[in-house]
């Protein structure tokens, strides 16, 4: 996932910024950064949801379940 | 001076990206301007794809006791996310939250801040809070950082940073990495006349003048003069500086400079240039034509040609 511009886009919302850098790239500096992306997105999703998992610790009992709605959508 | 906008930007986006810096070396021939607009895009995709997780994180951040909310920030939460959501909460709320953060933890937020997204906080952090903040991100010489706040930050909060840095060579540094060269004049005057002339001798001591030539690019006319005059009046500077505008190809900041001051000073360049040889006066009367200033330089030109006689 991730190793191309149009996989990237289906994983981000870039915008013409990116994708014309993206462009000017030899193909193999191209996938590198489309995969150095994809990494950071990865990451980022996982830090969410753990932060997700640990933050309803945090809130005292009667406030977990709005919590959990404001967290989660 | 692009090579050095360049290794900055790499360095921003190994930031966003959170990798070490020399892993983006095979972007090394970037240009800066290209590589700020991906880090830009990038930024704001990263934050967009999962904006309503941290617009929630906000919400849940103000409902609990500020002491709880800063534990969550620096256990749970950590540098990163504390920073996407920093932009989400209320000013008041971020403030008074970031008085609880350890300044350690509040410097490696600033790094992961988008200053774009963030502006009314960062314009908003008292003064006290963001010396520490500077002068715990100069202890690690994260210029950078710095650099990226000097458009947001209040005039009390500059003045203050800039009374608490005692290094010339710094405060050069940090304006160097300035995101927008805008408000630079305003930040300069900022600077007693003392601390100006000491940012030119600490470019010369210290072998900072690309970035003392880039800031002088980018203030106002009267500053240049005053800049230029440092440089003109001082043999050594004005040695330093041409060396310098000769190795980066920074004409055009010399030819600015060179338009403010009077004949003698003027004469005095003409002959360090003469000494240095013609292809430097070709360069010079180039950049002066191209930036449409030719005739201010008539003093220059004459005793150009005096010397050469």
């Amino acid at each position: 996932m991730g190793s191309d511009p149009a996989s990237l886009r289906r994983l981000l919302p870039l915008d013409d910024r990116a994708t014309d850098f993206l462009a000017q790239l030899d193909a193999a500096d191209r996938q590198r950064l489309c995969y150095q992306v994809a990494d950071a997105a990865a990451a980022q999703r996982q830090s969410l949801e753990n932060a997700i998992d640990q933050a309803a610790g945090f809130v005292p009992g009667p406030l977990r379940r709005t919590a959990r709605k404001l967290l989660l959508g | 001076m692009s090579d050095l906008t360049a290794h900055a930007e790499r360095i921003k986006l190994a930031r966003v990206l959170g990798l070490a810096p020399a892993e983006l070396d095979y972007l090394e021939d970037r240009d800066g301007q290209a590589l700020r607009d991906f880090r830009e895009s990038l930024s704001d995709a990263l934050f967009n794809r999962y904006r309503a997780r941290f617009e929630g994180m906000a919400k849940l951040s103000s409902l609990l006791p500020l002491a709880a909310n800063a534990r969550l920030s620096e256990l749970v939460l950590g540098p990163t996310l504390s920073a996407r959501i920093a932009g989400e909460l209320p000013v008041k709320r971020a403030v008074a939250l970031g008085d609880r953060l350890p300044v350690a933890f509040l410097a490696e937020v600033s790094r992961e801040l988008d200053p774009r997204r963030a502006a009314d906080v960062v314009a908003a952090m008292p003064p006290k809070r963001v010396v520490a903040v500077a002068l715990a991100l100069l202890a690690e010489d994260d210029f950078i950082t710095m650099g990226r706040f000097l458009d947001s930050l209040s005039e009390s909060a500059l003045a203050a940073t800039i009374e608490a840095i005692d290094s010339d060579a710094a405060l050069l540094r940090i304006g160097f990495f300035a995101e927008d060269t805008g408000r630079l004049s305003d930040i300069v005057r900022l600077m007693p006349t003392a601390r100006r002339r000491g940012t030119v001798v600490a470019a010369a001591e210290q072998d900072c003048w690309p970035e003392a030539l880039s800031l002088m690019l980018h203030l106002d006319a009267d500053l240049q003069a005053e800049f230029g005059q440092f440089i003109f009046d001082d043999a050594t500077l004005l040695a330093g500086a041409v060396a310098a505008v000769a190795e980066h190809g920074a004409w055009p900041v010399l030819v600015r400079l060179a338009t403010h001051q009077d004949d003698a000073a003027q004469a005095r360049l003409a002959e360090h240039i003469a000494g240095r040889g013609a292809g430097d006066h070709d360069q010079l009367t180039a950049a002066a034509e191209a930036e449409g200033v030719a005739d201010a330089l008539a003093p220059y030109a004459a005793a150009y040609r005096k010397q050469r006689s």
